[in-house]
């Protein structure tokens, strides 16, 4: 007996392909089985015909098994049995199984010569969840005496690094097998007693829910106090810990931010290098540089063979090492610190690692580099983890590799210390190692690579060393004893640093400490001036993942949402689909929060491959933005069109570039063709949409009284109203001392264009960098500016010192701000005056 | 008025001449739910059809209807194939042998139709699908039958239901085919599916205009 089997799919070398894998399943015997895969022409879809001539071929008493992938696959299959004699049809059966995996276990049962309807069964109950290729030993079974339960993670980080060990070890105390699996992530179970399977296989984001098997005498116990475990988040949420670490993140992220105008004044300083801050501070210090060398201890002792017994002695060394640096932590109160260390302990004795290592030495490696295999075999396993906070762990298999090759060659671990005061500079910093710093005499690290999720970024924040990673590997460079100045705010290294700086970096660092605590979380609260006088605060977003986060921060709504990564670096225009998808993920995140699309914002110093441009001598005087749209309408309307079908309500539209008042009329006629255009192919969408325009052009602003008949809202782009204000350009690294958004001449601008929206109804927003400034602030809200948009990091510092102001103090500052004569008076009025 | 062999071919004709226009528009409606070829297959279906429609011009009704039944299930590729190709065939059932039909007996052709697309697609009203299109416009046709409306009239009927259930389709999530991998991401799109039917409905309107 030998069932045939027919394999349809709407790809002709998919067909094909699985033909190919379910003959390995054959073992020699000779199963018919024949593809039915793509049209007639090797387009993809299916085919009559040839699945027709499939079943045909294949036929004969014993019967045809037919297995599809999807949709029109299964309904033509259909289809075509109906077109079958009856006397044919009955012997054909149709398979329920995915197509694939079906078509490997038919193929198998067939060659053993089972029934046609056994073969179906076979392939209908073929075990879909997807191992890891890694461990075929791993397909579970859930045996009758096995239990289950599940359980949802609620603590921040997951299941990962520590929470992954805490659950190993506690999984440990137990007999019975324990196996935990991401149901949600749709994860192969992992064993829960092995460290590296749960770090690769049994790992979980918040939110996961997780399955956790166990079978054995205490699989009761077990169960109960894992799930213990879970539901108390890790310990994570007790404590409180995580969320002080988040809103460290945020501070430290945003004082980077406050680097760019910081920068301004500083780039002039020679020898700066720039990087990540880690942990916020400034320090001037000499630098030391540290070295290590296990590999090149390595290279030295090549030639001798090291036992298994030798390699297990230096692992059990370093355990203990592990160990003595865990409780030294946990003496100094640092037991999220130390909690790292037990995933370092948790692999050393991890027995799955070492059981492989065995087998290599068993079969003629030498310990050492069969254990320098295999820890790179689970680092590699790592660095595919999509998730980056997992690929951050491989520095932790790295360093425990380094520590045992160390130690086996007896090449000892000191403390890390340079006997004096120091800035340590480093390539990369390894867990072990910082937890080796000595805290008297590091005052401060740089390292060339890393960045702000590794174990040593955390462990800097924690352990309060101020701290800048990623600096480039220039830096190691500097000799050792240079003097640097540290200021891991704006993340900004300067060597060889004028004198006068230690001086001013100490009153940095005192205030910095003092200003911290004022950055309370009250980032969701609305922002209201002491005498109740209620500022708006939105974000600036520039693409669509970063909408998520913006809620954490406070946004209010998104005051402006730049498109142009939308169209940037592609070799076409998007579609009207891909823009609408976009847009229509953005409305709907944001619920009821006002979302502001700004059009295509471009021109000839950014060139598009599918537009194309003359050259300009000043691209940003030239065909830019709606200047742009003139020559190329259809890239607008599809646009407009995207935008009109996705609002939901929440969507208004802004126009960039406005000159004049024709080309906003000019705009609006094509919004309205638009609108009628996908009335008339039927396609509901909300009529009503604001559109508001930029003012970032001086005329725009000169003539706001009569833009702001034609329009729903202003938005004034101080960046650009600035240059072409100053006519300065942004970039222009020599007239960076002209550059300044608050130049009365600006303010100016700013009070007329606010002036005029208020005299028609119209609301006025502020979306350039100058709205999340704190001598800026005080003035646009004093000038009455409704709305301001800024980068999300800054909106609970925009807020928090809102709340410190006074509305009716501010309208009369701003009015004296515009008698002033430049930029500088009006900081320093402002700086005193609200005591900043 | 009866409906003849010749204004089956004019029908066929227009039909594929409004799938050819719509190409574009059906292909674009069905990338943004489903695989990104229902205009260019129920082309390729309809221009098979048109390929041999000379030798169907002296044919009863339910044979040209098999004839164009198995030039849709063999040519047109995706899920429209079997889908339409059964709602042909099993249209042509109650019409074998016949040169003329009433509009009795074309209601009664549809709802075969309808049934042969149920039966092989297992979709119901409201799952966003050619469904959403057919069912209400046949009621709508049988209402306008039963109250004595002119043929015209009652595609008239037939057509506006159908266009007003294209739109219905559009804040549907799709529990079937491809579009249904997408779930609540299908919402907010137009069916092509259903836009497709309303386009046949609509040319069988036309020829009916055009006869009187």
């Amino acid at each position: 007996m030998m069932v045939g089997l027919v394999i349809v799919s709407h790809s002709q070398k998919l067909a094909e392909g699985v033909v190919e894998l379910a003959k390995q399943m054959t073992l020699g015997e000779n199963v018919p089985i024949i593809p039915a895969g793509g049209l007639e022409n090797g387009e993809i879809g299916t085919s009559f015909d040839k699945i027709m001539d499939a079943i045909n071929k294949v036929y004969s008493e014993d019967g045809v098994l037919v297995l599809m992938d999807l949709g029109s696959a299964v309904m033509t299959t259909q289809t075509c049995l109906e077109f079958l004699p009856p006397e044919i049809q009955s012997k054909v059966l149709l398979c329920n199984a995915p197509l694939v995996e079906g078509s490997i276990a038919a193929a198998s049962a067939a060659a053993q010569g089972f029934s046609i309807e056994k073969v179906k069964e076979i392939a209908e109950k073929v075990n879909t969840s997807k191992v890891q290729q890694d461990f075929p030993e791993e397909t579970i079974k859930y045996s009758e005496n096995a239990i289950a339960i599940d359980v949802k993670l609620i603590n921040p980080t997951g299941l990962h690094a520590r929470p992954a060990s805490l659950f190993v070890q506690v999984a440990s105390k137990f007999k019975s097998e324990i196996k935990v699996q991401n149901i949600t992530a749709k994860k192969a179970p992992a064993d829960a007693k092995s460290i590296m399977d749960m770090a690769v296989n049994g790992t979980g984001e918040k939110g996961d829910v997780i399955r956790i098997i166990a079978e054995g005498e205490d699989a009761e116990e077990a169960l109960k106090e894992l799930k213990e475990l879970v539901e108390s988040g890790f310990g994570e949420l007790e404590k409180g810990e995580n969320v002080n670490l988040e809103r460290n993140e945020i501070l430290t992220e945003e004082h980077s931010n406050k680097l760019v105008k910081n920068d301004i004044r500083e780039t002039t300083m020679k020898g700066s290098f720039r990087g990540t801050p880690i942990y916020p501070g400034y320090v001037v210090a000499p630098v030391w540089v540290y070295e290590r060398r296990p590999s090149k201890i390595l290279e030295k002792k090549k030639e001798k063979f090291i036992t298994f017994e030798e390699l297990l002695e230096a692992i059990k060394e370093v355990s203990d090492e592990t160990r003595i640096i865990k409780e030294k932590l946990e003496k100094e109160s640092n037991s999220k610190v130390a909690a790292i260390f037990d995933f370092h302990e948790m692999i050393l004795n991890d027995q799955k690692i070492k059981d492989d290592v065995k087998n290599l030495v068993e079969n003629g490696m030498s310990a050492d580099k069969a254990f320098a295999k295999v820890v790179d075999s689970w680092i590699d396993k790592l660095e595919k983890q999509s998730f980056d906070l997992m690929k951050e762990r491989t520095k932790d298999l790295e360093d425990i590799k380094n520590r045992v090759l160390t130690a086996l060659f007896k090449e000892g671990k000191k403390i890390i210390s340079p006997n004096v005061k120091s800035i340590l500079l480093i390539d990369e910093l390894l867990p072990s190692e910082t937890a080796l710093l000595d805290k008297e005499n590091i005052i401060g690290i740089a390292t060339a690579y890393g960045g702000t999720t590794s174990h040593a970024a955390i462990i800097a924040r924690m352990l309060g060393i101020p701290s800048i990673v990623g600096l480039g590997p220039k830096i190691l460079k500097i000799p050792n004893g240079t003097i640097v100045a540290l200021n891991s705010v704006d993340g900004v290294l300067l060597v060889n640093p004028n004198v006068k700086i230690k001086d001013e970096f100490e009153k940095k660092d005192k205030l910095l400490k003092l200003k911290e605590k004022e950055l309370i979380n009250k980032a969701e609260e609305p922002s209201k001036t002491k005498d109740g006088y209620r500022i708006e605060v939105f974000a600036n977003v520039g693409k669509v993942e970063e909408v998520e986060e913006i809620h954490k921060y406070g946004a209010e709504g998104i005051g402006l949402l730049r498109t142009e990564f939308l169209y940037v670096g592609k070799k076409e225009a998007p579609t009207e689909e891909e823009q609408y998808n976009n847009y229509l993920s953005v409305s709907q995140t944001m619920g009821k929060k006002p979302v502001v699309i700004r059009t295509l914002d471009i021109g000839g110093d950014k060139p598009l491959e599918y537009v194309s441009l003359d050259k300009e001598a000043n691209p940003f005087l030239g065909v830019r933005a709606i200047r742009l749209y003139k020559k190329y309408p259809e890239l607008f309307k599809t646009q407009v069109k995207a935008i009109l079908r996705a609002n939901q309500g929440n969507i208004k539209l802004m126009l960039p570039m406005i000159a004049s008042i024709d080309e906003v009329r000019w705009a609006k006629e094509i919004i309205n063709e638009c609108k009628s255009e996908l009335s008339s192919k039927g396609i509901k969408f909300n009529q009503k949409i604001e559109v508001g325009i930029m003012i970032e052009i001086p005329s725009a602003a000169i003539m706001s009284e009569i833009l702001a008949k034609e329009v729903d809202f202003f938005s004034i782009g101080t960046n650009d109203l600035t240059q072409y204000t100053l006519a300065v350009d942004r970039g222009n690294k020599n007239l960076k001392y002209l550059f300044d958004s608050l130049e009365p001449s600006i303010l100016r601008l700013v009070k007329l264009t606010v002036d005029n929206a208020h005299k028609y109804g119209r609301l006025v927003s502020v979306c350039g960098e100058v709205a999340s400034e704190k001598e800026a602030i005080p003035i646009l809200v004093g000038l009455g500016v409704d709305e301001l948009s800024m980068n999300p990091r800054m909106i609970p510092y925009a807020k928090g010192l809102i709340r410190t102001l006074e509305y009716s103090q501010l309208q009369k500052l701003a009015l004296k701000v515009l008698e002033l004569e430049n930029a500088s008076q009006v900081r320093e009025f402002i700086s005193k005056n609200c005591n900043l | 008025m009866m409906i003849n062999n010749q204004d089956v071919i004019k029908f066929l004709e227009k039909a594929a001449g409004k799938i050819k226009e719509n190409k574009e528009f059906l292909t674009q409606l069905d990338s943004a739910i489903g695989d990104g070829d229902h205009g260019i297959n129920m082309d390729r279906g309809f221009s098979k059809i048109m390929s041999s429609i000379d030798t169907l011009r002296d044919k009863d009704i339910g044979t040209i209807l098999r004839t164009c039944s198995m030039a849709l299930i063999s040519t047109v590729g995706g899920a429209s194939g079997p889908l339409y190709g059964t709602a042909f065939l099993y249209a042509s059932k109650s019409l074998n042998g016949k040169f003329e039909i009433d509009m009795n007996e074309l209601l009664e052709a549809l709802k075969a139709a309808l049934e042969g697309i149920q039966m092989r697609g297992k979709a119901t009203e409201g799952e966003k699908t050619m469904i959403d299109a057919i069912a209400p416009a046949l009621r709508a046709f049988e209402e306008k039958l039963k109250s004595g409306g002119t043929p015209v009239e009652i595609l008239e009927a037939t057509v506006a239901a159908a266009k007003k259930g294209v739109e219905n389709t559009v804040p549907m999530k799709a529990t079937k085919g491809r579009a249904s991998y997408l779930g609540d991401r299908s919402i907010g799109h137009q069916d092509p599916g259903a836009t497709s039917s309303y386009l046949i409905f609509e040319a069988m309107l036309e020829t009916l205009k055009e006869k009187v």
